[in-house]
């Protein structure tokens, strides 16, 4: 039989793990004793490492964010690392739709083939002081993930003071003021209890986490060609419901972060603007070193059709 | 216990060209290793200067990640040099002339082979990286600093087999026996899954007969993932992951600061506080050595180096107190392994790491624990001591004040580790760096009992040797976790709990027998890369928090110290004190047992761990 090793860092027992092990049961009835999956959840090595681990065949599929999946091509960071791009999910799965054959072909050149898209929430930033305009937080020490050097010098250059830290030392750091702001989704907020510490969320979307099942083409190649197509629409159906699912995951976590205190600060007209003028400098910066500008403009463009349509009344 | 004077040794036989150039190069790669240190220790204190006006070193974490990587590698190599990779010291011991060489050529035969695939799975994972076309920084590209690993077990490989005889054809022995076991792998004579038991075996024989630890493990892992037909590259990629975790600089630099205090003068001077303060009183000298030995431990890490260090110094100090020797040798053992759970040792900065809590966490977790064993411990000493009735000596309030002047920087050592961890100003990998700062200032400037040229590099050395071969270890370790991953155990083991064992108490009863036997038997750094991935999926679904379930897992390990048969604390104490093992067994059975109770009441009772991290959330 053809072995699918596939890891995630979605922990066991989450709605995102449960939806997998429903498309492994799914895929089991489809495909008999010619496919075997076994999925390895709440792999605690970060991203790239599970990049590594594909590389080496050690196992040969692997749920990831853009993180892990901009490890194997830069391309697919244009769904997640340029802040303020995008308003709302609708334009997200747009541009990923409009985007997708392009960042699906690129990946397949690297080896690797995408069984499904997914995504988990957009970052909010959550502070310990209120906080609105961009310049409230620029007093204060925002986090940054540790193992990306571009993203500090990008937001030092906005006029922010980053410090990179791990994700287990976030709390503790928030505690002894170390850090005061963490840009994060609600539901990890929630998870991880962030809001014990810092009580304020600025309700505005700064960039979505978007991410993707892929599995390695050699392996991938070996079963039939129509059994793939059938393993595939399960794999489809999966991502539909874990997307539904993890969206209203993110609602859910504010409002039980709300009965604990949580104070939701609203985004004004002028707020807005005045953060998306923060984003606009940055995208120079993206462009090219992050994002790989022919992309970058492709997003653009897939966006200003977008809301030319939606302005018009026919998205 | 001086493999120094070993490698001196075999350089004298030398002729004499080779043998100076020989001492140069070695020269070379001391100071080499003493000088990555220094950057390591100078990188972050740079960063927290610049982080006041600026936002300091964008990769700055990047470049101390890999440098530990280096410093691990070198530090391997030198201690392959010096005949000091860590190993089980047993079956040698009991061999003799002919059958001691034998085994050496053996173990050292299984060991090369075994050094020599950790080499080619490695130098596949540069080739892989390189394909990759990852960056450190500045158009640095990763693959050039990774080519550490396969240089380094390369090297390791060629002084292994140099060293497993002073004859050149019991070295080709050697080498002979490594290269029919490497073509015996690559070229299997039967099926694989028939062949893993008996390489299993040979592994096993090996590790028993002297071969060093990373080799068991690391050899194991590949062992078991070829039967598995993944390939053995995965063991180099869980070393790199491991060696380059961005907490992982802080155990490096722990131990740099400790070396600092132990070569100095520090015990001395820490022994005369500890006299004044409170060797006068009822068993006062009991409660002096318990303290002590917790102020050594936590910067020493469980390597056993407290008993080294201050054995032979405190013995004297119970006897003349009028301590039966049972009792002083009791007591100095049982204590040796006390501070375990106190900041900033380094078994809890691992535990942090792997199970993905905060540092600082564990260790305000561990606090009223390590207190706790260490008053159990101090009250035995006190009862122990009541025949000192009649010797007390007068408190001497000059003599206290005069004591505590002489040793005011070491004893502020612990203040300023504690408070750079805590403060919020430093991550734990930069309070490691001003806390090894410190301990080098003290040293070599302030009480100048190291000079900076002539003992720092020596010192610093010396710590990276040990980095090296604990590095090694975990490193390798992780490897054959991995494999466990793999092979689906944590969850297996989940599952079969799920069926078996619907009591917490149950389970953790059980896992408090499990680990006083497995700490017994394996090097603690290793049990925790191994056990503690195992335990954390069961932990989770029973509801323990990974904070009480750390603590009860380093509390044990603590105690397996004292286990008899083998634990290290037996073995150390009986080295040091010259006693036969049995005697000291018998002498820190009482401390075993009531340790022991310690550990249970810990165990079954989680608000002692868990009050003061909840309390200050
Ligand atoms: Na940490
Ligand atoms: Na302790």
């Amino acid at each position: 039989p053809v072995e699918i090793k596939l890891a995630t860092i979605l922990p066991v027992g989450t709605s995102g793990h449960k939806s997998l092990m429903e498309m492994r049961a799914a895929w089991q009835k489809a495909a008999g004793p010619a496919v075997k999956l076994t999925i390895y959840a709440g792999m605690a090595d970060g991203e790239p490492l599970l990049v590594k681990k594909m590389r080496a065949r050690q196992i040969n599929a692997a749920v990831l964010t853009a993180v892990g999946l901009s490890e194997i091509d830069r391309s697919v960071s244009s769904l997640q690392m340029m802040p303020m791009m995008f308003h709302d999910w609708n334009e997200v799965d747009y541009v990923r739709e409009k985007i997708r054959p392009e960042l699906e072909s690129r990946l397949r050149a690297k080896g690797f083939e995408v069984l499904f898209w997914a995504d988990a929430g957009w970052v909010r930033y959550f502070s310990k002081e209120p906080g609105a305009h961009p310049d409230d937080y620029k007093k204060m020490k925002l986090f940054v993930l540790a193992g990306v050097p571009r993203q500090m010098e990008i937001m030092r250059d906005l006029g922010y003071q980053p410090v990179s830290l791990e994700t287990e030392q976030i709390l503790p750091s928030l505690t002894t003021g170390m850090i005061s702001v963490v840009p994060v989704p609600p539901f990890l907020a929630n998870a991880l209890q962030f809001n014990r510490q810092a009580k304020y969320m600025l309700d505005m979307n700064w960039v979505p986490i978007v991410g993707a099942a892929i599995v390695r083409s050699d392996v991938w190649a070996k079963i039939p060609p129509e059994l793939r197509a059938q393993l595939q629409e399960i794999a489809t159906v999966a991502a539909g419901k874990i997307r539904t699912q993890t969206r209203a995951e993110d609602d859910d976590a504010i409002v039980a972060m709300k009965k604990n205190g949580l104070v939701v600060q609203p985004c004004t007209p002028e707020v807005l603007a005045a953060w998306r003028a923060i984003a606009q400098r940055s995208y120079p910066m993206i462009r090219g070193p992050i994002v790989p500008a022919d992309i970058f403009d492709q997003v653009q463009t897939a966006l200003a059709e977008y809301r030319a349509a939606s302005a018009a009344g026919t998205p | 216990m001086n493999p120094g004077d070993q490698s001196a040794a075999s350089i004298a036989a030398l002729p004499g060209g080779e043998a100076v150039l020989r001492r140069w190069w070695h020269c070379i790669e001391d100071h080499a290793l003493a000088l990555l240190l220094g950057v390591m220790v100078l990188l972050p204190l740079v960063e927290i200067g610049l982080r006041q006006v600026s936002s300091g070193i964008p990769s700055a974490p990047d470049f101390l990640r890999h440098l530990t990587l280096l410093v691990g590698m070198l530090g391997g190599v030198v201690a392959a040099r010096d005949g000091r990779l860590l190993a089980l010291a047993t079956a040698t011991a009991l061999l003799r002339g002919r059958w001691k060489a034998l085994a050496l050529v053996f173990n050292t035969g299984v060991a090369a082979a075994v050094t020599a695939f950790l080499c080619v799975a490695s130098l596949q994972f540069v080739a892989q990286e390189r394909e990759g076309g990852g960056v450190l920084a500045y158009g640095i590209p990763l693959w050039t600093v990774q080519s550490a690993m396969p240089v380094g077990f390369g090297i390791i490989c060629l002084r292994l087999i140099w060293r497993a005889a002073a004859t050149w054809w019991r070295r080709t022995f050697a080498l002979a026996i490594a290269a029919s076991l490497i073509l015996a792998a690559v070229f299997p004579p039967a099926e694989i899954a028939s062949l893993t038991l008996p390489a299993l075996a040979a592994l096993l024989a090996a590790t028993l007969l002297g071969a060093p630890i990373f080799v068991a493990l690391g050899g194991a892992a590949m062992i078991l993932f070829w039967s598995r037909d993944v390939p053995i590259t995965a063991v180099s990629i869980e070393h790199y992951g491991l060696v380059t975790n961005p907490a992982l600089p802080a155990i490096p630099l722990f131990t740099l600061a400790g070396y600092f205090m132990t070569e100095g003068g520090a015990s001395q001077r820490l022994v005369r506080v500890f006299q004044a303060l409170v060797g006068w009183f009822r068993g006062g000298p009991a409660i002096a050595t318990v303290l002590i030995c917790a102020f050594f431990t936590s910067f020493t890490g469980g390597s056993g180096v407290t008993i080294l260090a201050l054995g032979g110094l405190l013995m004297p100090v119970l006897v003349a107190a009028r301590f039966s020797e049972r009792d002083a040798l009791g007591l100095v053992t049982g204590a040796g392994s006390l501070g375990v759970l106190l900041p900033p040792c380094l078994p809890v900065i691992l535990y942090a790491i792997l199970a993905k809590v905060d540092i600082r966490e564990m260790f305000i977790a561990g606090l009223v624990p390590a207190l706790l064993l260490i008053a159990m411990t101090g009250a035995w000493g006190i009862w122990a001591g009541r025949k000192s009735d009649e010797s007390r000596q007068r408190f001497d309030l000059r003599e206290a004040g005069r004591a505590l002047w002489a040793a005011k920087w070491e004893l502020m050592l612990p203040v300023v580790a504690i408070v750079a961890l805590f403060s919020g100003w430093a991550t734990p990998v930069e309070a490691a760096a001003v806390t090894a700062f410190y301990a080098f200032l003290v040293a070599a400037l302030i009480q100048r009992d190291l000079g900076i040229l002539k003992d720092c590099p020596r010192v610093m050395a010396e710590a990276g040797v040990l980095v090296g071969g604990i590095l090694l270890i975990l490193g390798v370790a992780l490897g054959f976790t991995n494999y466990l991953v793999d092979a689906q155990i944590p969850d297996r083991l989940a599952e079969w709990s799920a069926v078996h064992v619907q009591s917490r108490w149950v389970f953790l009863l059980g896992l408090n027998i499990a680990l006083l036997f497995i700490g017994g038997l394996v090097e603690i750094y290793a049990a925790i890369v191994v056990v503690v991935p195992l335990l954390l999926p069961i932990g989770a679904r029973l509801g323990i928090d990974p904070l009480h379930l750390g603590i009860i897992f380093l509390a044990n390990m603590e105690l397996s110290f004292l286990a008899p048969p083998i634990g290290l604390n037996l073995l150390l104490a009986s080295y040091r004190l010259n006693k036969p093992i049995f005697e000291v067994t018998r002498a820190v059975l009482p401390l075993l047992g009531i340790r022991f109770i310690g550990v249970l009441l810990i165990t079954y009772i989680p608000w002692i761990t868990l009050m003061l991290p909840e309390w200050l959330r």
